[in-house]
């Protein structure tokens, strides 16, 4: 069952030099169950795409989409009280730096139990033990007395457990973690990204993950979306494009990783990544990528196989780790 | 939270007693007190007549020392022109200036803060110039010309409001808009830059990705946090407003302490003044004690270390 179906997302942002494009046309779809991994260097618009999926986007932002169709409703045509009714309620969101995702002023668990009193009309106990239940639930130890603490007098993993705890509180059926380990020490990243995948299995939610590390898509995603200058330049099975990556982009990016089993020195991709302000024509990779040819400044053919394997190329078939090494 | 309060009442203390020093010989230093309270054309034997009727001539530690214990139990002596108790007097005046600052503390308040926030959550809009050109003219106005503006329009051209004394609360009106005008630019921009850092927080997105109604986010994630520095300003600009309201007590003949401070200086009324200083030096700490403890009931990471 397709859970979250994006077509044709476009975000943009007023600047100073111009009207940056930072999301030019982004197709995204997610089923009841499935965990699908975002993978793109800073800046590539793979968290302003989360945030624009839920309307949680600076004011300076427009968003477009032919379609953002969430359980047979479409984002883009509900009001603004359906859209709250939604956030928080259906659809959780865990963010990246839990030292600033909390508020400093109020206790862990009057942040814990505000979304669900506001959703359920539950009683101030039952929310409280829907709160104790999912910070034992995360491993968080005295729960109960974790509830009258405040944010400051937590670790950083603790605290990333409870944004965790208050992101799954209204039990949604989608969670959207945007980067929600990079701030943390490697050993908690770990504990925390297996905590995520343990619970999504549980509740049989879907999970969008957006990060730039391939290690974590390696670890929790079942599909991927590889995004670069705003685009999703490969998306399939994460097998897939680990084994046989299509798109020059994604090799160069596989090659960027370190390997045990590898000696020498770690690919990287040459050049930097292109300006988003204004329009732009062809293959936004071109000028970094060794395959570039005339066809790459025309429009760009989308290619599928039928392993749900999908890319953006002027190849048809790109053999594997062809970049950057 | 008790360790803080026993912290801060410390201190509070200690900066009491060092104002009561300042305070003191500060006065002392500006000339033989003696001379200056016998006045022009006044013999020796008067002069020293004054002398040991103060005590001057006592050890200058001595004198401290009892006037000191005299303040702690209320007593500062007797003023030099009203032949009357200090205390006295201070006590018939302090609530006409109290009463005027807390009046004009109120009105900055609710002047500054909601329009400090609405501009910071409508920004650059018609009612955040609006707010911007308000808090410029407050502060490139002498406040003594805009008392003067007041009573020329609000008393002389149309009679509504009494131009002078302190004898009803109608009398209060002029004094209170002037000195709370004075005020009001310093808090509304605090409260306008402060509600903007906020509001650009990461603690107000995940309200909004809760699905929290944006005016409870507003006033419950937002303001609580953004009000902090505007709680230590607004202490502070109560402080001026006690001090510096002597122009405006000049200006609307109110018999305040303001006033008082004004005629005791040119009286050399030496006890009367130096009680004041004080007096008002201790409100001064008081209210930032005040401050203090208003924010850390605020803020946890204050009060739990």
């Amino acid at each position: 069952m397709t859970l979250l179906k994006v077509e044709n997302l476009h975000i943009s942002i007023a600047t100073q030099n111009g009207i940056l494009q930072a999301v030019r046309g982004v197709d995204l779809d997610i089923r009841k169950g499935e965990v699908l991994g975002i993978v793109g260097e800073s800046g590539c618009g793979k968290s302003l795409t989360a945030m624009g999926l839920l309307g949680l986007l600076p004011k300076s932002a427009r968003r477009s989409a032919d379609k953002i169709e969430f359980l047979e409703r479409d984002l883009t045509l509900v009001g603004a009280a359906e859209l709250r009714a939604i956030r928080g309620n259906q659809i959780g969101m865990i963010f990246q730096d839990p030292m600033t995702t909390l508020n400093p002023s109020y206790t862990i668990g009057n942040q814990l139990m505000e979304g669900y009193l506001h959703h359920r009309h539950a009683t101030r106990k039952e929310a409280e033990e829907r709160a104790v239940y999912l910070l034992n639930r995360t491993g968080i130890t005295a729960a109960r007395n974790r509830l009258s603490q405040y944010p400051h007098q937590l670790s950083g993993g603790l605290r990333q457990r409870i944004v965790i705890s208050m992101a799954l509180m209204c039990e949604p059926e989608l969670i959207i973690a945007d980067e929600p380990t990079t701030a943390l020490d490697v050993t908690v990243q770990a504990q925390i990204l297996s905590l995520i995948k343990d619970i999504q299995e549980e509740m049989s939610a879907g999970v969008i993950i957006i990060t730039h590390d391939l290690g974590v898509i390696a670890q929790m995603a079942d599909r991927v979306a590889v995004m670069y200058a705003g685009n999703v330049v490969e998306a399939g099975p994460t097998h897939a494009i680990f084994s046989a990556p299509k798109h020059p982009y994604t090799a160069g990016l596989l090659s960027c990783m370190p390997d045990a089993s590898r000696s020498g020195r770690l690919g990287q991709i040459p050049g930097v990544v292109p300006s988003l302000i204004g329009d732009m024509r062809g293959c936004a990779f071109r000028t970094r990528c060794p395959h570039a040819t005339d066809p790459c400044r025309d429009d760009i053919p989308v290619h599928r196989d039928p392993g749900g394997h999908s890319w953006r190329c002027t190849i048809a078939s790109q053999p594997a780790g062809a970049t950057g090494s | 939270m008790s360790v803080f309060l026993l912290k801060r009442m410390g201190l509070a203390i200690v900066v009491a007693l060092v104002v009561s020093l300042f305070s003191f010989f500060m006065l002392r230093a500006a000339g033989d007190p003696a001379i200056a309270m016998a006045g022009e054309g006044a013999t020796a034997a008067d002069i020293e007549f004054i002398r040991q009727r103060f005590g001057f001539d006592r050890p200058v530690a001595e004198q401290y020392l009892s006037w000191l214990g005299g303040a702690l139990s209320g007593d500062f002596g007797e003023s030099s022109y009203f032949a009357k108790p200090v205390s006295l007097l201070i006590s018939e005046r302090l609530p006409v200036t109290l009463g005027l600052g807390l009046a004009a503390l109120v009105f900055s308040i609710l002047l500054a803060v909601p329009l400090g926030m609405l501009a910071a959550v409508y920004p650059n809009s018609i009612i955040d110039r609006f707010a911007l050109t308000l808090s410029v003219l407050g502060q490139a106005m002498p406040n003594f010309w805009f008392a003067l503006m007041l009573i020329v329009v609000l008393a002389v051209w149309y009679p509504l409001l009494p131009a002078s004394g302190n004898a009803e609360w109608r009398n209060f009106i002029m004094p209170t808009i002037v000195l709370g005008y004075y005020a009001t630019p310093a808090i509304m921009r605090l409260t306008r830059s402060g509600m903007l850092e906020v509001l650009g927080a990461d603690y107000i997105r995940t309200a909004h990705a809760k699905g929290i109604p944006a005016r409870n986010i507003l006033f419950k994630h937002a303001m609580r946090n953004a009000i902090l520095p505007v709680v230590s300003i607004a202490s502070v600009q109560f402080g001026y407003m006690l001090g510096g309201s002597i122009i405006i007590e000049s200006i609307f003949a109110l018999h305040g302490i303001g006033q008082l401070a004004w005629e005791s200086i040119s009286r050399a009324d030496l006890p009367t003044v130096q009680a004041i200083v004080l007096v008002l030096s201790l409100i001064y700490v008081g209210l930032n004690l005040a401050a203090d403890l208003i924010n850390a009931w605020l803020d946890p990471r204050i009060r739990i270390a």
